[in-house]
């Protein structure tokens, strides 16, 4: 069952995400918000006004954050979309980079030059999607089902 | 690998309406070409040819060529495999479909903040180009019943970032009256003849199996019905099948015509090498505004065969 996201929770996320991306506070607020019981979805505001009943919908909207964690973790698809608008605790990652994530291994976080907590986790420019600096190691957090897929000879 | 084939006996009661007969067999015998279509939604076409121009020079790609009357599509030569496997389209930067498949999208004209339909909207490829055009606003609906094959659309909207869209799970000739449309799209189950380039005999030979032809022919009766309770009057429906079946094809929209006077076929403008819907197939000849449905061919247009129709709701 969805819920509509109350006003605390949004101002919770936008505040999060300027703090964190440097997101612009302005940009979360131009859509619907629902919360189901893991997760925020965001939509156009059309669309929530369009809901046939909820028994026969399976998807509504981008599932944007997951909100089982603390601060929530903006989703792979959340950033791949709009990563381009993060532009803080970015990192555009080296061949050798992605390579190791695409082998499981941990990234060093040499000179400990990245905070503690998620890092959006570029290549080119483009956002593939979440990494976590724990002390001297990113740890991608790419769902690997993605990553089994790439091919590893054209990075 | 064994050779593709094709049987030769299989087109030939469409011998009579196909124009050169033989080049189209040629082609049809032959597989089609691997196309992208660049997500504007995720990337500028600056960004885009600087991602085509990078995969010429590691040798990902042989070369690459851009399709006529389609937008942002591309006619890659790598092999499928290839360009399926790279990490831009795991990250949604473009969608691999046919390029005839953009064909209905455009006689559909999707526009931001309309309320759009799509009937049978797996794998998603039009679903995706359909929200495309509405700028990722407004409402759309992609509705579709199988359960394998909306896991499949669920996630091909998810990689392409789509924001507008609900997946529903109706049988698309029951869905309920959930409200009205400005604009459907139904391109419904078909025979799929024009997808089947390049490919073995068996699936042919099944494809001409008469009971599934009926099977296939009453369920796109019963969604093209069911698609003109759901649309506003001076709403659009295209109907699209990718077969040249005129029993699917022609012969179903001059049916739907009979039965809905409400509806009217329009002339659609968009250029390009397609051909005029036949007036005749066998012993019927059908109404004469037939000839505004179009017919795309694949050695007119090297992608997918297909067929469309584009109606209007008085």
């Amino acid at each position: 069952m969805r819920h509509l996201l109350s006003n605390d929770e949004l101002d919770g996320l936008v505040q999060y995400m300027e703090t964190r991306f440097g997101l612009e506070p302005a940009f979360l607020h131009q859509f619907s918000w629902e919360k189901s019981a893991r997760d925020f979805w965001m939509m156009p505001k059309d669309l929530l006004q369009f809901s046939p009943q909820d028994s026969f919908i399976e998807k509504r909207g981008l599932r944007a954050f997951n909100g089982d964690k603390n601060p929530p973790k903006p989703t792979t698809v959340f950033i791949q979309r709009f990563g381009r608008m993060l532009n803080k605790n970015v990192i555009d990652l080296t061949t050798q980079q992605f390579q190791l994530i695409l082998d499981k291994k941990l990234i060093p976080n040499l000179g400990r030059e990245h905070d503690k907590g998620f890092v959006i986790l570029k290549r080119h420019g483009f956002a593939l999607g979440c990494g976590f600096v724990r002390g001297e190691d990113i740890e991608s957090q790419i769902p690997v089902r993605m990553l089994h897929t790439i091919s590893p000879k054209f990075l | 690998m064994a050779k593709p084939y094709l049987s030769p006996v299989y087109f030939s009661t469409y011998k009579d309406f196909i124009p050169d007969f033989d080049q189209f067999m040629q082609v049809q015998a032959s597989l089609a070409p691997v196309f992208v279509k660049r997500n504007s939604l995720k990337c500028s076409e600056a960004e885009f040819n600087q991602f085509l121009d990078r995969h010429l020079k590691d040798g990902a790609f042989e070369s690459v060529k851009k399709v006529n009357w389609v937008e942002d599509c591309f006619e890659i030569n790598a092999p499928r495999a290839i360009v399926g496997g790279l990490w831009e389209h795991h990250i949604g930067l473009y969608y691999m479909l046919g390029a005839s498949s953009f064909i209905p999208v455009k006689a559909l004209d999707p526009k931001p903040n309309e309320v759009i339909l799509d009937m049978c909207a797996a794998p998603g490829g039009k679903s995706f180009l359909i929200a495309e055009k509405m700028n990722d606003t407004g409402v759309l609906i992609a509705n579709e019943p199988s359960n394998a094959r909306r896991r499949i659309l669920k996630s091909s909207l998810d990689r392409m970032g789509v924001t507008n869209t609900q997946c529903t799970n109706f049988y698309g000739e029951k869905i309920p009256d959930i409200g009205l449309f400005d604009k459907i799209l139904l391109d419904g189950p078909c025979s799929g003849e024009g997808s089947l380039r390049g490919t073995w005999s068996r699936a042919f030979d099944y494809n001409r199996n008469d009971e599934y032809r009926n099977t296939l022919q009453r369920s796109q009766r019963k969604l093209l019905d069911r698609s003109t309770d759901l649309l506003k009057p001076g709403g659009r429906l295209v109907y699209s099948t990718c077969t040249y079946d005129p029993e699917e094809n022609e012969m179903q929209v001059d049916g739907f015509l009979k039965r809905h006077s409400s509806m009217s076929l329009i002339e659609m403008n968009i250029d390009g090498p397609w051909e005029d819907g036949i007036h005749q197939f066998k012993e019927t000849t059908f109404n004469p505004t037939i000839k505004l449905t179009k017919r795309i061919y694949p050695h007119r247009f090297n992608s997918w065969g297909f067929f469309f129709a584009t109606f209007v709701k008085q």
